[in-house]
């Protein structure tokens, strides 16, 4: 089977490495919870957000780095977050499978593209 | 201490201190710091969601510094209760004794060894920091499970013998009882729930201590 070794995404760590997709170089935990509230009307509690950024940089799929403190944030920095190469391919590669999967079955409300 | 600073320290004990500081400005950017109940609960949750992700991640990790500190809970029991317990139970008898009386109540005898108890963790709360800095969460939630199975453990096993046909009365004393077995299983879960609750907190203070200290320090 092609790509059995490859790691595999959870459904909520794809949804965290698109919301950083999405939010390009402002990615960090509060535009992060927001984005995937926007999106997904998802409300993730904090922990487990952490969590799955914490798992998905030990699998490689994020980098983190540190921004300057601000004022409005107590003097304490941001934790901003990017997708790796690894990252987009894993989330290329789940959302493959997924059309993969929906090809010939038909499921109201959902739009096929 | 602010709370800003408190939930800080207390995160800090469960990842490093960077990504503490920046889950506290996260939270004060996002006004959980406005409501104290919503901000500890967002703290604790927090907390205790990376120490259960790093203990799941390498669960034999802690295991000999578990070994450890235990060994290190018996050496502090020991100095604690032979400190306190002569020292305050041989001044508590002599000015009980000068008023007149002959023995102390029996509560009183007590007194001492739950509080020489509650020294040791306190006390080991603080070899844990000392010796894990960064890792606190992880060794006082270890420590605290190697107990409940040893209890669950001594209880299962005393009731499979009271099953049997057998009679099990098996208290482990050091000072303190440690381990209290009679075949009652719900017995040995309340004991259990000593160490579920008041125990990790006793640990977690005397870590925070510690860390609060040498953080003041470094900086």
């Amino acid at each position: 089977m092609a790509g059995a070794s490859a790691p595999t995404l959870g459904e909520f760590e794809q949804i965290v490495l698109l919301a950083i997709l999405r939010l390009d170089e402002k990615a960090y935990g509060v535009t992060i919870r927001t984005e995937i509230f926007d999106c997904t009307s998802r409300n993730p509690a904090p922990g487990a957000l952490y969590n799955t950024l914490d798992r998905l940089e030990d699998k490689g799929m994020v980098t983190s780095r540190f921004g300057d403190p601000t004022a409005q944030r107590g003097g304490r920095p941001k934790r901003l977050y990017q997708v790796s190469a690894q990252g987009i391919a894993a989330v290329a590669r789940a959302q493959q499978a997924y059309r993969m999967l929906m090809k010939g079955i038909s499921i109201p409300g959902v739009v096929h593209a | 201490m602010r709370k800003a600073e408190l939930a800080e320290l207390l995160l800090s004990m469960a990842t490093d201190r960077e990504h503490a500081a920046s889950i506290v400005g996260d939270a004060i950017e996002d006004g959980q710091a406005d409501n104290p109940c919503r901000f500890w609960l967002f703290v604790v949750r927090t907390a205790l969601g990376q120490v259960w992700r790093r203990l799941v991640a390498d669960p034999s990790s802690m295991g000999p510094a578990a070994g450890r500190a235990v060994l290190v809970e018996f050496g502090l029991l020991m100095l604690w209760a032979g400190a306190l317990v002569v020292v305050t139970l041989e001044l508590a008898l002599g000015v009980w004794r000068s008023l007149g009386h002959q023995n102390l109540p029996g509560w009183a005898t007590q007194v001492p060894f739950i509080l020489s108890n509650a020294l040791a963790s306190f006390t080991l709360g603080r070899w844990i920091s000392r010796r894990y800095p960064g890792r606190e969460g992880e060794g006082i939630l270890t420590l605290a499970i190697v107990h409940v199975l040893m209890i669950v453990g001594a209880a299962i096993g005393s009731w499979l013998a009271v099953q049997a046909g057998g009679k099990v009365h098996l208290v482990v004393t050091v000072f303190v009882p440690v381990i209290i077995c009679d075949g009652n299983i719900v017995h040995s879960l309340l004991f259990a729930m000593y160490y579920l609750t008041l125990y990790p907190m006793l640990l977690l203070a005397g870590a925070m201590t510690f860390r609060a200290r040498s953080l003041r320090s470094a900086a």
